[in-house]
């Protein structure tokens, strides 16, 4: 590498320093600087239809997290608001000044899409003679391309394109910098173009800026005879190596590089594409950028020993940074997948396409905490390998090649450290209201400060609203409203990259109650009850007439089970409370007359023929009592009811077993066909012994839905009416209970 | 705007299958349409070379487009006709007002191009295919050598040799071997 003395010309360049500054869109006409006149209120509104390939919904999260991304750039004032009226995310007319719009084009509608257009997504800008920006609207390639928020292969990931198209939507034009969000070419496989750059950070500062900054100043010219280098890529590097802020020398071949912290930086100049000596195309080249610029690349890549220091908001001078003729030496080209990850704590093997990249060249990355093994050279291609120590922080790196001559080739930004890809094990509880309200804790590795976490359509933000990044393995937060169903928990890290545990928490709606069993209980409580139904959250509480029924017991989504406490005879209001306060309803009705209760059933063991005379013994029997084997014991519907039941009296019933259709435990239900009282006992009797068809099907209640339907209400009625009619037939086979006696 | 590299093609292949393929537009097009001419071809309903006479931008359903009138030298695809009009999304009224889609090319009067274009669409404007990729500026010497640069920046000049004048290039390809090319794929798409 030959270095180049600055010259020093402080004052005059201060004067002309060149007011492009990073690379913004243009007018084509007069090159103003295309912008919003009211950057602090950029509205923006995403299409609710999305993409076919999408079902969920989830692009309106993705591009939410997209915004909140550029939302978050320090030290400007422009800011995108999501209009999330109903009546406006239903809009498609992206034509109309009054919308700047999110859309996904799913039949090339706006003629933007033609087959093998190769464009993934576009944004239209519509702008003034000065310059602002009157509208601006985001269309996503459908009918070409499939997209995705979960990262199906081979699709592309709607964040990844979303944010890019955002900084166009905001005036940035593409950056040089192969791994800045407005690198020019997009991959499905890379996610980490949802996290803006540096670079774009300082092309914000520059076009919005909110605060003031330190500034380097200077120009670009040819060592060979003093001429001005227009169109020059000049790149702030800060102190620990990392790539910090880049313009683009004007026509003048003077620069500006804006938006600087406090710090200390080394400068460099490298050509934006290949020069004239051809070899590999670049990563990005003045075809990249949409118009207006003069870029010149005649020359060689240059570092400068001279560091900038910068204590404020000061304009610190470069001078002339001199650049001598172009070498046959590129480092990077557009086949290269950007940006290349290289991950905190591991070791990889990076492979760099280019020319003249021969045996004698050594490579060097900026970063000089990166370990770089011995490189392979192959002339158009370099491989080698980098180690990131434990605890570097995520950031862009150069790569910078030099040949046995001292000619060198400079990649901008083109390695992008990151933590660690965090991993999601488990959601816990797993799941919760959509109501929200729900605390839940997220386990896992590689939480870092700073994170997203996004559960079904909702994002929640490290530090906001009680979400924390307690530990590297531990998230807490409090869900907020969502949308229902089974969603996955993602943990996005802030360069982009995510954990994902799919389906890991469910967002249940109202709770419903399907079934009462029993339907009936004493009045002095103490009846067991179960309650089957759907979306039953753990937590949740019952009430019979506003009482609290006190401890209960979760027995998944579609069944609960408690006990009741006393209450007032007659049907009462039963209400089941999921955590966060959806509410099911259903009737339980207190009676009098205590509860039937099965002690035991002799003989314990039956044929499994059927015909024998068993003696069940409990308490509460009532001549209204069936009897009934193998009912559901969650819902006391179905089963086989027994023939000839005999009331003997208050603890004794006796009754001739049915065939059964199979040997085994089985229980017995006592049910009160007119009050609904009922009691189960699991295995009271073995069914042994083979023959014997199948038996018959009875029900002896009526399943209590709630909250009440129509449909219900008729349901219920069919099956009063077939218990009637059961009733009535065995009364014409029983014989009365004072004859048998 | 999004494009794909070159580099992501075959992997978009591999990994999604009938998925991707069953979108006539999916793979074919990034791998296509990112740089290389015969894919730049395939996408192609209208290949022309010829002299940019004028651009005049108009507003149409909401959008601003603009009609270039050609000079036609030659034409690869497409019926072949002296003077052609072709409208491509974007440009500048006279009133100063415009629209533009970032990534698109930049086409001056006066300039001499080869264009890649997609078929008309349903408003009869075409885009030009893989965007600024569609676009070639053809420079001729005085000898007649030309030579093609895919370059947005302006005027380009050339010596008497054909050769650019420093700085003033990027992307330079020899004209004989991109029109070499584009036969080739032709022929291939006759093929087919």
């Amino acid at each position: 590498m030959r270095l180049k003395t600055a010259l020093a010309l402080p004052a005059a360049l201060a004067l002309t320093a060149g007011v492009l500054a990073h690379v913004p869109l243009v007018h084509p006409s007069n090159g103003k600087v295309l912008h919003w006149s009211s950057p602090s209120n950029v509205g923006i509104v995403i299409n609710s239809a999305g993409s076919d390939d999408i079902a969920d919904g989830s692009h309106e999260t993705a591009m939410r997290l997209a915004i909140e991304e550029w939302n978050a750039a320090t030290g400007t004032n422009a800011t995108l608001v999501e209009n999330t009226s109903t009546l406006e995310q239903a809009r498609t007319d992206w034509t109309s000044s009054s919308i700047h719009l999110v859309i996904f084009d799913e039949t090339n509608s706006s003629g933007y899409f033609p087959a093998w257009s190769g464009t993934v997504a576009i944004t239209p800008i519509w702008f003034f003679s000065n310059g602002t920006i009157s509208d601006a609207d985001i269309l996503f390639n459908g009918s070409g391309f499939q997209f995705t928020t979960s990262g199906d292969p081979g699709h592309f990931d709607v964040g990844d394109v979303g944010t890019h198209e955002l900084g166009h939507l905001l005036g940035l034009d593409h950056t040089a910098w192969a791994g800045g969000t407005m690198y020019p070419f997009v991959d499905p496989t890379v996610s980490l173009h949802r996290s803006i750059s540096r670079d774009e950070i300082s092309g914000l500062r520059d076009a919005y800026p909110s605060a003031s900054f330190g500034e380097i100043t200077g120009s670009v010219r040819r060592l060979s005879d003093n001429s001005v280098v227009r169109g020059a890529h000049v790149v702030a590097r800060d102190a620990s190596g990392r790539t910090a802020a880049s313009i683009l020398s004007t026509n003048s071949g003077a620069f500006t590089i804006r938006g600087l912290d406090a710090g200390t930086y080394d400068v460099y100049v490298a050509p934006l594409g290949n020069g004239l000596s051809g070899g590999s195309d670049a990563p990005v080249d003045a075809s990249n950028l949409t118009s207006w610029f003069t870029i010149e690349t005649d020359f060689e890549a240059e570092d400068y020993p001279t560091s900038f220091t910068i204590t404020g908001t000061e304009t610190v001078a470069a001078g002339t940074l001199l650049v001598d003729a172009d070498v046959s030496l590129n480092l990077g080209t557009e086949s290269d997948r950007y940006p290349m990850r290289i991950i905190e704590g591991m070791s990889q093997t990076v492979v760099i396409r280019g020319s003249g990249l021969n045996p004698t060249s050594t490579l060097t990355v900026s970063d000089p905490d990166l370990i770089i093994g011995t490189p392979m050279w192959f002339g158009s291609q370099v491989s080698f390998q980098v180690t990131v120590p434990v605890g570097e922080a995520a950031g862009h790196v150069d790569v910078i090649a030099t040949n046995a001559f001292g000619e060198q080739s400079i990649l901008t930004a083109g390695l992008e450290i990151t933590p660690p890809t965090p991993s999601v094990s488990s959601v816990s509880p797993t799941m919760g209201a959509t109501a929200g309200g729900t605390s839940l804790t997220i386990t896992g590795t590689g939480f870092k400060p700073g994170a997203r976490i996004v559960v079904g359509d909702q994002i929640y933000t490290d530090g906001v609203a009680g979400t924390v990044v307690a530990s590297p393995t531990t998230i807490t937060l409090t869900t907020n409203s969502m949308l229902e169903g089974t969603h996955d928990v993602v943990v996005i890290d802030a360069t982009g990259i995510e954990g994902r545990l799919v389906g890991a928490y469910q967002a249940l709606a109202m709770p419903m109650i399907a079934t009462v069993f029993p339907a009936a209980g004493v009045q002095s409580g103490a009846t067991d009850v179960i309650l089957n139904g759907a979306d039953f959250l753990p937590g949740a509480t019952v009430s019979i007439d506003g009482v609290d029924q006190g401890a209960v017991t979760w027995m998944g989504a579609s069944r609960l089970a408690f006990t009741t406490t006393p209450g007032a005879t007659g049907a009462q209001v039963l209400e089941v409370v999921n955590p966060g306060g959806a509410l099911a309803s259903s009737v339980f009705t207190y009676v009098a007359q205590p509860d039937p209760v099965v002690l035991g059933v002799t003989p314990s063991t039956v044929a499994r023929s059927g015909g024998e005379l068993v003696t069940v013994t409990g308490t509460g029997f009532t001549p209204t009592s069936l009897l009934f084997f193998d009912a559901d014991p969650d819902t006391g519907v179905g089963g086989i009811q027994a023939e000839s039941v005999m009331y003997i009296d208050a603890n004794t019933m006796q009754a001739y077993t049915p065939q059964f259709s199979s040997t085994g435990d089985t229980n017995v239900l006592v049910a009160d066909m007119i009050t609904s009282q009922a009691s189960l006992r699991e295995d009271a009797v073995t069914v042994s012994g083979g023959g014997g068809g199948g038996g018959g099907g009875g029900c002896y209640m009526v399943p209590v839905d709630g909250p009440p339907r129509a449909s219900g209400i008729a349901r219920g009625a069919w099956w009063m009416l077939a218990v009637l009619a059961l009733c009535l037939l065995r009364a014409k086979r029983v014989p009365a209970r004072d004859a048998i006696a | 705007m999004r494009l794909l590299p070159f580099a992501a093609t075959a992997l978009i292949v591999g990994l999604a299958g009938v998925a991707i393929v069953s979108r006539p537009g999916g793979v074919v097009a990034g791998t296509a349409l990112r740089m290389e001419v015969p894919e730049l071809v395939r996408g192609s309903d209208l290949i022309v070379e010829g002299r940019v006479l004028s651009g005049e931008a108009f507003e149409s359903d909401g959008r601003i487009e603009t009609e270039y009138l050609i000079e036609v030298e030659r034409t690869f695809v497409g019926e072949d006709q002296p003077y052609r009009a072709v409208r491509i999304p974007g440009g500048v009224l006279p009133d100063g007002s415009g629209m533009m889609l970032a990534g698109m090319p930049r086409i001056t009067p006066g300039e001499t191009a080869l264009l890649f274009l997609s078929e008309a669409g349903a408003t009869g404007v075409r885009m030009p295919v893989g965007l600024a990729q569609g676009k070639f500026q053809v420079l001729e010497a005085e000898s007649g050598a030309k030579t093609l640069v895919r370059d947005s920046s302006g005027v380009t000049l050339v010596d008497r040799s054909g050769a650019l004048h420093r700085g003033e290039g990027r992307s330079v390809l020899g004209y004989a071997q991109v029109t070499a090319e584009i036969e080739a794929a032709l022929a291939a798409r006759r093929a087919r």
